[in-house]
């Protein structure tokens, strides 16, 4: 359908991002037979234990046949995990999602032609533009795209490493010859944000932190240098290795820290304590047993690692705060480790079916692995 | 055949009575009134139809005896679950009040089930209430429920020991890795992935050590970005494969168990970015078994990756129309309707055709919104 109007153009661009996909996962109502026909003590009786399993295998085999054209499948249990939902099925983003830095933007661009003409020597054009620059993705200027059938497409995969934060568009165009002979030109704007996925506070010259996320899909981001007056180096250094991934209310646990000797002398012996502060806020979370643990002498540059024996008080998150270490012959304490948040749990339940807490990472998107 | 159980009845009580339960075991109808009947209707998604005939049962009065009306009511609670009718299915479980009741165990009738004892609830009621939780929104109130679960199962198992009761203990064991594999797929959907590889590493240090558990454990690696820890899981599947550990695993046949290590090879190759290896993958193994519907649909999304959106669409069409009942699944729908919404600008029209087509075939619990018509 031909058309003198402006604005009325037989290409137009679908446009979707294609970050990799996702598992599906939703756990169904699907029940094994044993569960539905009979009273859940039934095999308590001796007859019923040796009569009825036969009888409900037969069953259940007839009907999750494969060849048995029936939606069996969506109501039994054909393996004891299809109750988790979760088959290996992938689906196809949904919607755009969240972007980041330091993460790749990928896109799947189709250029389709809805009209009955064919159109011909098509230049498309594939760019970002952001606050800074235009940065081009794809160009067929050298060689255009003869022609697109009517009903026809023609796709493309973008792909930019995205290195700047904020607005972005992706502005799609295509200049083409329509049925008419008319040169036309398209545009098309797509918009987007990036994001910043992790708040990175450093205390070297760089940091350089790369992850992975959403099967796998990996990002990486580099801090600038950092300049100006250097800091003065810990002499000494204390810190947080490991603790238990499940505190029980009342039970102790172990904390395992070490501490660095920076200098380049002998230092200590020393004393770990869990300080007051100014409040004098009562502590949920204390040493179990004598209130102060001697540590004896590290060498220069050497380190010691050690377990501080603590007990919680309360449910709920709780902070372990104010990790202080103090030199017993130099007669001086440093500074208090920041309050580490942990989850308290009961130990009444079985242990095994727990809720696990864990603790967050400052950590903006939605789930993420860090590597190293 | 003479029945011992029926014999001592007569011999010792005064009445004839007849215990429903001792004369079953031949056919379904022997266990419940008509239960043949619907459990047909169950298996071919005709939830609505199942509806009809326990409102007609129960408007004639032909449920008698106690556990009839239990398993009546437990395939309507099933079906109105599946209708996505949760309230309705909720309020009928609470018509119940509560489980343990002595309305509901075996010896409060000694007439009608002389000798017999225990609780006559199935208990797909105890895990279809914590599921409706869920789905009506109260998230932590049914994940406490599944927990809960848990410890009733764990009781049960201790019970049943101490009695030696030892098909009732394999019994309340299966039910028990149940409730752990919904618990794993609840806190999934919720991206709570530390206590997913708890619970699924819990299940397999146990018995389960099943290849198809030790994929999904892999699966679950692969989704939090830890794809050396995947790799791993589906060696130890290969492994498993290879050294003929199969005979254990009853659930799966030689078919299954291959097609499950070509689809794990193929997802390493997916985020990989080997779209190509991966479809050979896939490729295999549909050749083996047409109606693997997990390997069709992921070869489709790879197809789309090669930048091939036609033949993706033609994949996913094709398995349609030629193994309907098992690929008509939401999941692959959504993924064909965003090809056509990419591939098409006038894609209401070719997603009406689908939805048309498709509502045609489906069973009666199938979520047409899925189409986004």
């Amino acid at each position: 359908m031909s058309t003198t109007q402006q604005g009325t153009h037989s290409l137009a661009f679908r446009v979707m991002r294609l970050c990799k996909p996702s598992f599906h996962v939703e756990p169904p109502f699907r029940i094994d037979p044993t569960d539905l026909f009979v009273g859940e003590d039934i095999f308590d009786d001796p007859l019923a234990a040796s009569n009825l399993p036969p009888l409900l295998s037969s069953h259940v085999s007839k009907s999750t046949d494969s060849s048995d054209l029936t939606y069996g499948d969506r109501f039994l249990l054909h393996h004891p995990s299809d109750a988790m939902g979760f088959s290996g099925l992938l689906v196809l983003p949904q919607s755009f999602g969240a972007i980041y830095l330091g993460e790749t933007f990928c896109s799947y661009i189709s250029i389709n032609n809805s009209s009955n003409f064919e159109v011909r020597d098509v230049i498309i054009k594939a760019e970002i533009q952001t606050e800074r620059q235009r940065i081009l993705l794809l160009d067929t200027s050298k060689s255009p795209v003869e022609s697109i059938r009517a009903g026809g497409r023609y796709d493309f995969i973008v792909e930019h490493d995205v290195k700047e934060l904020g607005a972005h568009t992706l502005v799609c165009t295509a200049l083409y010859y329509d049925g008419d002979g008319d040169r036309k030109y398209l545009p098309q704007f797509f918009k987007f944000v990036v994001a910043n996925p992790l708040s990175v506070r450093t205390k070297v010259r760089t940091v350089k932190i790369t992850w992975r996320t959403n099967l796998g899909e990996p990002g990486r981001l580099q801090t600038q240098q950092i300049l100006g007056t250097p800091i003065t180096r810990k002499e000494i250094e204390l810190q947080i290795l490991e603790i238990p991934s499940r505190i029980n209310l009342d039970r102790p646990f172990l904390v395992h820290l070490n501490l660095t000797n920076h200098t380049d002398r002998k230092l200590g012996p020393f004393e770990v304590c869990l300080s007051q502060n100014s409040a004098h806020e009562e502590k949920t979370v204390m040493i179990n047993g004598l209130q102060t643990m001697a540590l004896s002498q590290v060498e220069a540059f050497g380190s010691t690692d050690f377990h501080l024996n603590l007990i919680a008080t309360k449910l709920g998150v709780q902070r372990i705060s104010r990790i202080t270490v103090s030199d017993k012959r130099e007669k001086k304490s440093y500074d208090p480790l920041p309050d580490v948040e942990v989850g308290i749990i009961f130990a009444g339940f079985n242990i095994q079916y727990m809720f696990s807490c864990h603790l967050k990472l400052v950590n903006i998107s939605s789930h993420m692995y860090i590597n190293g | 055949m003479l029945n011992p159980a029926r014999l001592i009845v007569t011999m010792d009580e005064p009445f004839p009575t007849t215990d429903p339960l001792t004369n079953q075991f031949g056919s379904l109808n022997d266990l419940v009134h008509e239960l043949a009947t619907l459990q047909d209707l169950a298996t071919r998604g005709s939830w609505r139809s199942i509806l009809d005939k326990v409102s007609l049962a129960r408007s004639l009065n032909l449920l008698t005896n106690p556990h009839d009306n239990l398993i009546y009511l437990s395939y309507n609670v099933l079906a109105l679950s599946k209708l996505r009718r949760f309230t309705d299915a909720s309020n009928e479980l609470d018509s119940l009040h509560d489980f343990n009741s002595h309305h509901y165990k075996y010896e409060t009738y000694p007439q009608l089930y002389p000798n017999r004892s225990g609780s006559m609830v199935p208990f797909s009621l105890r895990f279809i209430q914590a599921q409706l939780r869920i789905k009506l929104g109260n998230r932590q109130e049914g994940l406490d429920r599944f927990y809960l679960l848990l410890n009733f199962i764990c009781q049960k198992i201790k019970e049943k020991e101490c009695n030696n009761l030892e098909e009732s203990v394999n019994i309340w064991k299966k039910r028990e890795n149940f409730v752990l594999n919904c618990l794993i797929g609840h806190h999934l959907g919720a991206k709570e992935f530390n206590v997913c590889l708890d619970l699924i590493k819990d299940l397999i240090n146990r018995d389960y050590l099943d290849p198809v558990l030790v994929s999904k454990l892999g699966y679950i690696q692969m989704q939090i970005g830890d794809l050396k820890g995947a790799k791993g899981s589906f060696n130890r599947v290969e492994t498993m494969l290879n050294e003929g550990k199969n005979d254990g695993y009853s659930f799966l046949s030689e078919v299954e168990f291959r097609n499950l290590v070509n689809r794990n090879k193929a997802l390493v190759y997916l985020v990989g970015k080997d779209y190509v290896s991966a479809v050979r993958e896939y490729e295999e193994c549909i050749e083996r078994n047409n109606t693997d519907v997990v390997a069709i649909n992921n070869k489709a999304l790879c197809l789309m990756y090669l930048r091939d959106l036609s033949d993706s669409i033609k994949v996913l069409e094709n398995a349609l129309e030629r193994v309907p009942t098992m690929a008509v699944n939401e999941a692959m729908v959504i993924n064909l309707c965003s090809m056509y919404e990419l591939a098409y600008v006038n894609h209401s029209e070719i997603k009406r055709t689908l939805s048309n087509w498709i509502a045609r075939v489906v069973p009666d619990d199938f979520d047409a919104s899925c189409t986004r018509v």
